[in-house]
């Protein structure tokens, strides 16, 4: 089960390894309060979808499984937009379309029909688990990369602000001559980073595979 | 804001691909051969505005005025998903030779963020009939644009050297970054 | 042939249905929370 919960984690990491799902990753990283609760959202619906696909899983005619878990995962993620609609609207409007689009999100469908429509129950909510967490850390670690070179700030918890009663917004680089780099927030920017960010961990990986 | 600048922002300054991250799965995957790339993207366009007329009536007919909005998640992606296995079966049955080089990105349409994008952003923004249709335009016009573009880069970036890690995605992505500049760029000023 | 078509509609509706119903609920219970944003009070504060 161990070997489960890494697999998502590191091993086939959705966002730098598996390139899974990139439309929100890109669209969300410009601040770490966006990149956290995308996440989230993400996660709860991962969870969600793997756990009732499985349950179903001996329930549902060969033929019409596909839109059964579309179905499903669409509930799940209209779930999760009225919640944030009504408790975190100021968030809502920023995620904008990048909610409903989970739908779509190869990762959800891929891991429900891919593992969750086979394994068993708890093992299909630690394998969402694992790949949520590692959507999480790949986006954050994003977010972090574009928002700190970008924009001079790390932003946990300002939208959020009104539940939580925190603001957490942090400034760590002065302001120099070269940074902040304007560009990062951008659109633009959010490509450069990723092809960067996923180009210097393949290296990596690379180089620790002419070691062995 | 008037139909020709609706048009002109849906496939340039706004690029679907290139601003607002839609698409990007086919995207990366297809942009590899410059044929593949052209069928893609009149295939994609063709899809998006069915699905976008379909989503339409039933968005304004049905959903708004019985209060059950939220229901348009689950609706509009049925729609597509339908819609992508009928066009499915008619390429199998009438053009095979568009199905030998589609392969196995036609069903990968369905999960294209792309279509429901922009059946999602016309609802957001709340478009009239024709602005629909022209944005929907606007926008697969706009995918197909940099999938043939970026087609071309990409067989030229393959045979350059390029450092082992960056080969094949990474280097496309940043590629990506400098093309979805220069498209901002076409905003004027 | 017919038969599994058959079940699979069934399947799909019934799961459809129960689907919804959730939807419902969640609608029904964040409206009010909704209303109140929509009415400009949640920034009141």
């Amino acid at each position: 089960m161990k070997n489960n919960l890494l697999t998502g984690l590191i091993k086939e990491n959705p966002i730098f390894v598996l390139l899974l799902g990139l439309c929100p990753v890109l669209a969300v990283s410009t601040t770490v309060e966006n990149a956290i609760v995308m996440s989230l959202s993400v996660l709860f619906v991962l969870l969600g979808s793997n756990l009732m696909v499985s349950l179903i899983k001996n329930l549902v005619p060969n033929h019409i499984r596909l839109p059964v878990y579309i179905l499903i995962i669409a509930t799940l993620v209209t779930i999760t937009e009225l919640v944030l609609k009504a408790y975190t609207p100021d968030l809502y409007r920023i995620l904008g379309i990048y909610i409903p689009l989970i739908v779509v999100n190869c990762l959800v469908l891929g891991r429900a029909v891919g593992f969750a429509s086979k394994e068993g129950v708890l093992v299909s909510i630690v394998d969402a688990v694992g790949f949520g967490l590692g959507f999480m850390i790949g986006i954050v670690m994003l977010a972090i990369f574009r928002e700190v070179l970008g924009n001079n700030t790390i932003t946990i918890m300002d939208n959020l602000s009104k539940i939580t009663g925190y603001k957490m917004v942090y400034q760590l680089i002065p302001n120099t001559n070269i940074f902040p780099v304007g560009l990062l927030i951008t659109p633009a920017g959010a490509f450069i980073s990723l092809g960067l960010l996923s180009g210097i961990l393949k290296m990596i990986q690379n180089k620790r595979r002419e070691e062995r | 804001m008037s139909l020709m600048a609706l048009l002109i922002s849906s496939i340039l300054v706004e690029n679907i691909i290139l601003t607002k991250f839609l698409g990007l799965c086919s995207f990366l995957g297809v942009s590899n051969q410059e044929q593949g790339a052209l069928g893609m993207g009149i295939c994609v366009t063709l899809v998006m505005l069915l699905a976008n007329i379909l989503c339409f009536f039933l968005y304004h007919y049905l959903l708004l005025p019985y209060d059950i909005e939220y229901l348009r998640t689950i609706t509009f992606i049925l729609i597509i998903a339908s819609l992508v296995q009928l066009t499915e079966m008619i390429i199998r049955k009438y053009f095979p030779k568009i199905q030998a080089l589609l392969g196995i990105y036609l069903p990968l349409i369905a999960t294209n963020c792309a279509i429901l994008g922009a059946v999602l952003l016309t609802a957001a923004n709340n478009y009239t009939f024709t602005q629909t249709l022209v944005f929907t335009l606007g926008s697969g016009l706009g995918y197909s644009l940099v999938l043939y573009i970026f087609s071309s880069i990409r067989e030229k970036l393959n045979i350059n050297p390029i450092l082992k890690g960056f080969q094949g995605t990474p280097i496309a992505l940043i590629t990506a970054g400098i093309m979805s500049m220069i498209f901002g760029r076409f905003i004027g000023g | 042939m017919k038969k599994e078509v058959l079940k699979g509609i069934i399947v799909f509706t019934i799961i459809g249905f129960l689907c919804s119903l959730l939807l419902f609920w969640v609608y029904e219970t964040t409206k009010p929370l909704i209303e109140h944003i929509n009415r400009g009070s949640y920034y009141e504060k």
